[in-house]
């Protein structure tokens, strides 16, 4: 069946067969492997995709659900400037030990950076609710968010700007 | 390559017609698929299997949310993510924000309908007992006709709901709140990711001596099917509630075969577990409720 979406900025399309997930449409038709397969049950999160914007499990999706929608894997993120920032942050933090998670916990914090006020703990916490890590014990990725919202919020447009990296 | 569902044939209607001919039409298992949170997992493990899917993604009209004067009105394909994310909601039904928020976590949210939790109907299922405490009127169509459904006549048990096989949710309906009424939705989790053992949704309204004139107290979680528990109801009327909350396990009159017991606690454990989610859920729609009054509002 015809499935036509935006993947990372571009038109495509595709046959597929209706019962394919969108993580398999993700990893085996376009390559796109950030996309993890931790858990296959929607409950760890390594698998996570924007969907129109939003954080979504792309193992517990059908491809076709995507029909006429805007798909962003970690691949298309990463010239984003959030996103740079949140993998800076998550090396200097230890945000990450074996990796597995990672994508999925920064397509997460990138969401809830999207918002553009200050976040909370809380708030950082219930973002990656979704997103389990069996390595860190979270309060490092916590953290590497923490600095990244910081960066983000705290400094004006105007110097990140002049360091180049204006949003 | 990890699980994956049994095929089935896949049709994507674009407009509610289109929709209600193809379920009437169809023949075989048909089954609707909204966010697919819920269906999904049990096609991949192949724990169900149907003929054809309808998808109703593309009724772009299914997805709506309006608040007015005659109360709130939401159509099927509203995400949970959106409800727990809209401050209008937040500030008038509480309890509908607390039941949304407490539905899994973001991902799931984003994907999963306010339909779809309602008409999947699990016992653990967060949206079905606060609607079935705000009074709630479902909307359902066939290509034949139109009925409207109240909530107490909605569900059935697991799984069981008055969704016929040719029917599509297509509308919830929460009426407006009386003046001085406070909502609230508590659950207990045994652990992050289970089920909850128990979930309470209430909505308390006081008179001016801030005593309670009105009160519902729904059950969930724990029991076949969400369920009002009317001699608890009846024991919180005309009292103030700013001390403790009068529920003790004597007031719970529920007979054995209604529980809907899928942990392995003891019982006795669930009944303290009950008993909390009960008084939580009390004490916070009471204290929305008096706030009111306080306010002058
Ligand atoms: C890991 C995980 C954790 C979860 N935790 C929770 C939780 O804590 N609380 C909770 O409440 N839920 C939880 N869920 C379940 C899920 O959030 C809800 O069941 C989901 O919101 C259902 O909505 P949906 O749109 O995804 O429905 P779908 O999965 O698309 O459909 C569910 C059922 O409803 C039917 N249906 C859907 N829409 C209609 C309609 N308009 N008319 C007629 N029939 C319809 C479908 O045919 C299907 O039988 C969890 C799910 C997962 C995978
Ligand atoms: S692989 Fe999708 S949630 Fe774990
Ligand atoms: S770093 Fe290993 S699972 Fe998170």
């Amino acid at each position: 069946m015809e499935l036509k979406f935006t993947l990372n900025g571009e038109k495509r399309q595709i046959d597929v067969e209706p019962r394919k997930l969108l993580i398999d449409v993700l990893r085996d038709d376009f390559g796109l492997t950030s996309v993890h397969s931790g858990c296959d049950t929607a409950m760890c999160g390594a698998c996570t995709v924007l969907v129109d914007g939003k954080p979504v499990k792309s193992c517990n999706l059908l491809a076709m659900q995507v029909q006429d929608s805007e798909v962003q894997t970690l691949e298309g993120l990463s010239n984003e400037h959030r996103m740079k920032i949140l993998k800076k942050s998550f090396l200097k933090n230890h945000g990450l030990q074996c990796g597995f998670c990672t994508s999925g916990m920064l397509i997460s914090s990138f969401y809830l950076l999207k918002k553009g006020r200050e976040s909370d703990d809380d708030e950082i916490r219930e973002a990656i609710e979704g997103n389990i890590c069996r390595c860190t014990g979270y309060v490092s990725i916590v953290k590497s968010i923490r600095e990244a919202d910081d960066i983000l919020n705290k400094t004006s447009l105007e110097e990140l700007e002049m360091k180049g990296e204006g949003r | 390559m990890g699980f994956t569902p049994a095929s089935f044939e896949y049709r994507r209607p674009s407009t509610l017609n289109e929709a209600l001919e193809l379920i009437s039409d169809l023949s075989g298992d048909v089954r609707i698929l909204a966010g697919g949170q819920s269906l999904i997992p049990l096609l991949k493990t192949r724990v169900a299997s149907y003929d054809y899917l309808i998808d109703i993604n593309g009724i772009r009209s299914l997805n709506y949310y309006v608040h007015d004067s005659d109360g709130d009105f939401y159509g099927p394909l509203y995400r949970i993510g959106s409800i727990a994310n809209n401050d209008v909601i937040k500030e008038n039904f509480p309890s509908i924000n607390e039941a949304a928020r407490s539905v899994a976590d973001t991902q799931i949210r984003n994907m999963g309908t306010i339909g779809g939790n309602i008409s999947h109907s699990d016992p653990g299922n967060d949206i079905p007992p606060v609607i079935l405490s705000l009074d709630a009127v479902i909307t359902l169509r066939s290509k034949k006709q139109e009925r409207r459904v109240h909530s107490p006549d909605f569900f059935y048990g697991p799984y069981e709901n008055a969704i016929g096989p040719d029917e599509i949710l297509v509308g919830i309906e929460i009426p407006r709140l009386k003046a001085n009424t406070g909502t609230s939705f508590v659950k207990f989790r045994g652990t992050a990711r289970e089920f909850s053992l128990s979930s309470a949704a209430s909505r308390i309204t006081v008179d001016g001596d801030l005593r309670v004139s009105n009160a519902v107290v729904v059950l969930a979680s724990c029991l076949m099917k969400p369920t009002r528990l009317e001699e608890i109801e009846a024991e919180l009327m005309d009292r103030n509630l700013s001390g403790d909350v009068p529920v003790s396990s004597n007031d719970l009159k529920v007979k054995e075969d209604e529980f809907f017991y899928r942990s392995e606690v003891s019982f006795d454990y669930l009944i303290k577990v009950i008993i909390h989610t009960l008084k939580s859920s009390i004490r916070s729609a009471y204290r929305r409720a008096i706030k009111g009054v306080n306010n002058g509002a």
